[in-house]
């Protein structure tokens, strides 16, 4: 079904058509549309939506859905993010599947009600205190905003680890054409082969989640590990299962082979370095794309493949965040050119087109 | 007789000597088994002395971050009313850090019971001053005692008992056999309600803690009766019909 | 085809409403379309503004720095975006709200449209009509939309409400597109 939606509306349907249980959040802008849409859709569906006391109480109670094995998910933007620190690294330690979505605005601090990309380093290093990893999915249209809400419910559930969507107040506000696909068309674009059934049978909890012992040992679930040697075991276990998430590895690219210069980006800037390099290729430039889908994994082995006859110029809302995660991809085969803007505000196509010239010049 | 409860493990005591959490954490498991919902049971144990709850209670129980716990139980309970969820917090856990949580959950009347467990100060920490520090109590970050700068203790049941949809709150103590029998009777009410689906209640529970108060067990129990007890009123302060 | 398009005016006169239609109006004709909004501090009474682009081909930002269409809605949304108006490009006016001197400030080459929106909606029983009075406008005096899948898109955005609210918004429209 053809729907104009926004894109945290699509959000909202496609964590409904994952089958999620529980919703909680707390208004912050530009994620409010979320919260509203989820208060409808959550009691359209019988789901339990609930607004909560603040952020703190957001990630803590999607913490106790997940500990009973139900589908829940939270969001918020920046500052709310940074509330949520504690509580994702719990989930972490714990071991616990959620969804939580960032709608970045612009920071520090209070910031300003923009879009932003300012929150990479605390999305991809951070995720709270500890060893901490998440799977970090990268939407960049209303569609995707949709399709990767149903991939990261499934995500979280086969990892036992929140999976994190870092979006932007421009993709999460915009109105643009949604495809409201059935589930299996949506698993035919996000998983290499996956059935619906499968996709289904991911949610069963019922070997690890807390249910009342009835018929079973009883059962306890922490991230508390205090006697000798135990925690580094624990957490040699949790770096093994990092390991294994770097299977989920996506990206596209467009433009690549005959290229000399790929633009790189994720999310809201990816779009507008599609803009920059319709306008190059115009005019004869060789210019190709690259955009994050997943920024951990992040495509380090490809990028350093791309920039060993390619020049890169990465573009980001932000002073350069991602940036340092694709020069040490890089890893110096090559130079890499930036451009960022940070505050709120875009980056733009003639910017981004004066950049390549320069650096095709030099 | 003694008989160990079939919710509690056979496993050694790791609390200081005269410590309260040992009592409670029976009175809790003998309140389960009496009350036959063992299998029924999600706990949620706090960051404090009492985190190792579940090294001790044969019921499924997880362990939140500080101060969260009636934020985790009010998913757990709306999403499996079913449940019988128990909160176990100290001072720190639910007044200071988490006095939000707890406030919001008690305006909500969630169907949720919380045992609270007040002894004055930050036991695992090594005793530093709580909100629940008695005026002139030396801590290790009270060293004069606490001053009226450092605020005055946030009398719980007062303060809970006043909004509208809390269904039960009362103030017990372990100072002696007759107040553990007390303590026993108004937990065990605690959770009938939530089974009988009559909302929030909350029993606070004055316990001692030797080690920080730097007494032995016999007179951290007389320092309850005679100072705490007279700061910390015991008796029933709602039972809402 | 590719039309970069801004409306302005005071939050609660219908800005993102009368955007928003035109978006819809787009993908109803199987064009690419995006709406991004953008507000002041208050809810009521300060600066909106929503840019609507539609185009045959893709769009990558929803953004957009230059405005072919502006529909203006006060002297302060004039103020604050004539200077973004391409060479050739068409304002429309709500005559009502912005004086004929004050539009002296766009170059020559601007088309200048206006409507005295607020008045006619006024003759329908409410000012707040004064939207879809100038959306009739929009599509009788600009050729990117057809008047069928405008008036759709105005039926889709009204299908919650009272049929009433429908016909009265539809009787707007009529009134600014025969102008």
């Amino acid at each position: 079904m053809i729907k104009l939606l926004k894109g945290n509306y699509a959000l909202v349907e496609g964590a409904i058509k994952a089958g999620i249980d529980a919703y909680f959040g707390y208004p912050i802008t530009p994620q409010n549309e979320i919260t509203e849409y989820m208060s409808i859709r959550m009691r359209e569906e019988g789901k339990l939506f609930f607004q909560t006391e603040s952020e703190l109480a957001s990630i803590n109670m999607t913490f106790g859905a997940a500990v009973i094995g139900k589908m829940a998910m939270t969001s918020s933007s920046s500052p709310g993010i940074s509330l949520m620190q504690e509580g994702i690294s719990y989930l972490i330690g714990c071991e616990l599947p959620c969804v939580i979505v960032n709608v970045q605005r612009g920071g520090p601090g209070l910031g300003n009600i923009s879009g932003s990309q300012g929150d990479y380093f605390q999305a991809v290093k951070g995720g709270g205190h500890g060893d901490c990893k998440m799977i970090c999915l990268l939407p960049a249209s209303v569609q995707e905003m949709y399709e990767m809400a149903i991939k990261a419910f499934y995500l979280a559930f086969k990892y036992r680890n929140p999976v994190f969507i870092l979006t932007d107040g421009i993709i999460g506000q915009m109105l643009e054409k949604v495809d409201l696909l059935s589930l299996e068309d949506v698993l035919k674009n996000q998983f290499k082969n996956l059935s619906v059934d499968d996709y289904k049978k991911m949610f069963d909890a019922s070997s690890w989640a807390l249910t009342g012992c009835e018929g079973r040992d009883s059962r306890f679930i922490r991230s508390l590990y205090m006697n000798e040697g135990e925690l580094t075991k624990k957490n040699t276990l949790l770096l093994e299962k990092y390991k294994k998430m770097e299977q989920e590895l996506d990206w596209e690219e467009e433009l690549i082979s005959d290229a000399e210069v790929v633009l790189v980006a994720y999310g809201i800037s990816s779009r507008i370095n599609k803009d920059a390099c319709i306008l190059a290729r115009k005019s004869g430039l060789k210019v190709g794309c690259f955009r994050l889908k997943t920024a951990f994994p992040f495509p380090s082995n490809r990028l350093k493949e791309i920039a060993r006859t390619r020049k890169i110029l990465v573009v980001e809302m932000s002073m350069g965040q991602m940036l340092e995660d694709v020069k040490l991809a890089v890893d110096g085969v090559n130079t890499v050119d930036f451009y960022g803007i940070s505050g709120g505000d875009l980056p733009e196509v003639n910017v981004i087109l004066e950049k390549i010239k320069n650096m095709l010049s030099r | 007789m003694f008989v160990l409860p079939k919710s509690l493990k056979p496993v050694k005591n790791h609390y200081c000597p005269g410590c309260g959490h040992g009592i409670v954490h029976r009175l809790f498991a003998e309140i389960v088994d009496e009350l036959g919902i063992r299998e029924k049971m999600i706990a949620i144990a706090p960051v404090g002395c009492a985190v190792f709850g579940y090294f001790y209670w044969d019921f499924d129980t997880l362990e939140a971050a500080h101060g969260r716990p009636p934020a985790v139980a009010t998913a757990i309970k709306r999403l499996m009313p079913e449940k019988v969820v128990v909160t176990y917090q100290g001072d720190g856990d639910l007044i200071a850090i988490g006095g939000n949580e707890c406030l919001h959950a008690a305006n909500r009347g969630e169907n949720i019971t919380i045992f609270f467990l007040n002894n004055t100060c930050y036991g695992m920490t090594g005793g530093q001053m709580a909100p629940t520090t008695i005026p002139g109590q030396k801590t290790t970050t009270t060293a004069q005692g606490r001053t009226s700068l450092d605020g005055n203790p946030i009398k719980v049941c007062e303060l809970i008992s006043s909004i509208d949809y809390v269904t039960y709150v009362a103030r017990t103590s372990l100072h002696s056999p007759e107040n553990i029998l007390e303590t026993k009777r108004a937990m065990k009410k605690a959770i009938q309600n939530q089974i009988d689906n009559k909302g929030f209640s909350l029993v606070e529970i004055l316990s001692m803690c030797p080690t920080s108060w730097k007494m032995e067990p016999y007179d951290a129990m007389k320092y309850i009766e005679n100072v705490v007890s007279k700061e910390f009123k015991l008796g029933v302060y709602k039972d809402r019909k | 085809m590719r039309k970069h398009i801004v409306i302005s005016g005071y939050g609660g006169q219908g800005i993102m409403l009368a955007g928003g239609i035109l978006c819809q109006a787009a993908s109803i004709e199987r064009k690419n379309s995006t709406f991004f909004p953008s507000y002041g501090a208050e809810v009521r009474g300060g600066a909106a503004k929503c840019q609507v682009i539609i185009s045959d081909e893709y769009i990558g930002s929803p953004i957009l720095k230059d405005i072919d269409i502006f529909v203006c809605f006060t002297s302060m949304a004039l103020k604050k975006y004539s200077s973004y108006v391409k060479e050739n490009g068409i304002v429309l006016f709500n005559s009502d709200m912005v004086s004929n001197d004050e539009t002296n400030v766009l170059s020559k080459n601007i088309k200048k449209i206006f409507v005295s929106a607020n008045t006619l909606a006024d003759s329908i029983g409410n000012v707040l009509f004064a939207n879809v009075v100038i959306l009739g406008a929009f599509i009788k005096n600009i050729n990117i939309l057809q008047k069928t899948s405008v008036i759709s898109a105005i039926k889709e955005a009204f299908a919650s409400k009272k049929k009433q609210v429908l016909d009265f918004n539809l009787l707007a429209f009529e009134k600014g597109y025969n102008l």
